[in-house]
């Protein structure tokens, strides 16, 4: 007789009958089976349901799920592109907001001063016969600026 | 690996089970199955790149369309049939101690699946949950146990419950539902 208990093989015939016990308790369930007609029985049950249940029809999923679901695949790099654009422009505003605080602020307080840092910043900033002359002068730009803040400069 | 790259990989290793998730989430609530599975589905692409074993997506895959069902309240207001367990395992237990399983056949021949499908969506739900993963959806008891968070060993006891659940509720419905009964078959007795 199995060391197995009656109720203990009960629990284990599902497993025993899809295949899913490891040997040593196979050998166990198979050793009580031999004496035991009630499990048997049981372990046939067991199977009829495993095979009626198998055999039944899984319907397909609807054609437009399977449309629906690649659309929303798609969602997140979209998602992902807008984030990007929205910190993009959120960067750029930033950066003018800086880039005028510092023509306004410190060393752009003169003209010529604020036309050199315009350019140097942004390149493709329009040229004129007055931004030439001004960038003509040494920069930093020395001595006193006379527009704006008034005070002594050094290099 | 490029979006696109993933896009694939995701259609090549989770598409193919979809059919089989949308049967699945029937089973918290049937019109809400593709709803349930197609967010699942978006839920997964977000974190498939975190995925390194194939073979898991499967039972992966099963347990977030879980999870999502469960998250809806209307699968929460859904409750079975209250069934008198003790005395589906009775009629279970009066077919097998005649040593004898062929009446059982005889009424499963007979069962149409639809009713074969009502009976086993009427069973608690840990224990159908488990026959249906593993004979419907052809999930192995380890990957059961994933998709559940069971011990396998409990896997194992559902499953074998849930079968006997099965056989004794169809025995006791047999007459009901007009089921030929062959000689010898345990007759509904009043426990």
């Amino acid at each position: 007789m199995s060391a197995l208990a009656h109720d203990e093989v009960q629990e284990l015939l599902a497993a025993f009958a899809d295949g899913e016990l490891g040997t040593g308790s196979r050998e166990e369930v198979d050793a009580h089976l031999s004496g035991c007609a009630r499990c048997r029985a049981a372990l046939s049950v067991q199977r009829q349901f495993h095979t009626r249940l198998s055999r039944m029809h899984v319907p397909e999923a609807s054609s437009p799920l399977l449309e629906q679901i690649r659309a929303r695949l798609h969602e997140p790099g979209k998602a992902r592109a807008r984030e990007l654009r929205r910190r993009a422009t959120t960067w750029s505003g930033w950066a003018v907001a800086a880039a005028l605080a510092l023509i306004v602020g410190s060393k752009g307080c003169c003209r010529a001063g604020r036309r050199r840092l315009l350019r140097w910043w942004s390149p493709p900033w329009p040229i004129t016969a007055a931004t030439l002359a001004a960038s003509c002068r040494p920069w930093p730009p020395v001595g006193r600026c006379e527009r704006v803040c008034r005070r002594p400069r050094s290099r | 690996m490029s979006a696109s790259g993933q896009e694939r990989r995701f259609e090549r290793l989770a598409l193919p089970h979809l059919s089989r998730l949308v049967a699945f989430a029937r089973r918290f609530s049937a019109p809400d199955a593709e709803d349930y599975v197609q967010e699942a589905f978006a839920r997964a692409f977000r974190s498939f790149a975190q995925v390194e074993d194939e073979g898991a997506v499967r039972s992966w895959l099963y347990r977030i369309v879980a999870t999502v069902a469960s998250e809806d309240q209307r699968t929460r207001a859904r409750r079975r049939e209250l069934l008198d367990v003790s005395q589906l395992e009775a009629r279970h237990e009066d077919l097998v101690a005649s040593g004898d399983a062929g009446p059982l056949e005889v009424l499963l021949a007979a069962l149409s699946s639809q009713r074969l499908r009502e009976a086993l969506d009427s069973l608690p739900e840990e224990f159908s949950q488990a026959v249906e993963l593993h004979d419907l959806h052809e999930l192995k008891y380890r990957e059961i146990a994933e998709v559940t968070g069971a011990p396998i060993g409990t896997v194992m006891s559902r499953i074998s419950r849930g079968r006997r659940l099965l056989a004794g509720l169809i025995l006791s419905h047999a007459d009901e539902w007009e089921l030929p009964r062959s000689k010898g078959s345990p007759k509904e007795n009043n426990r």
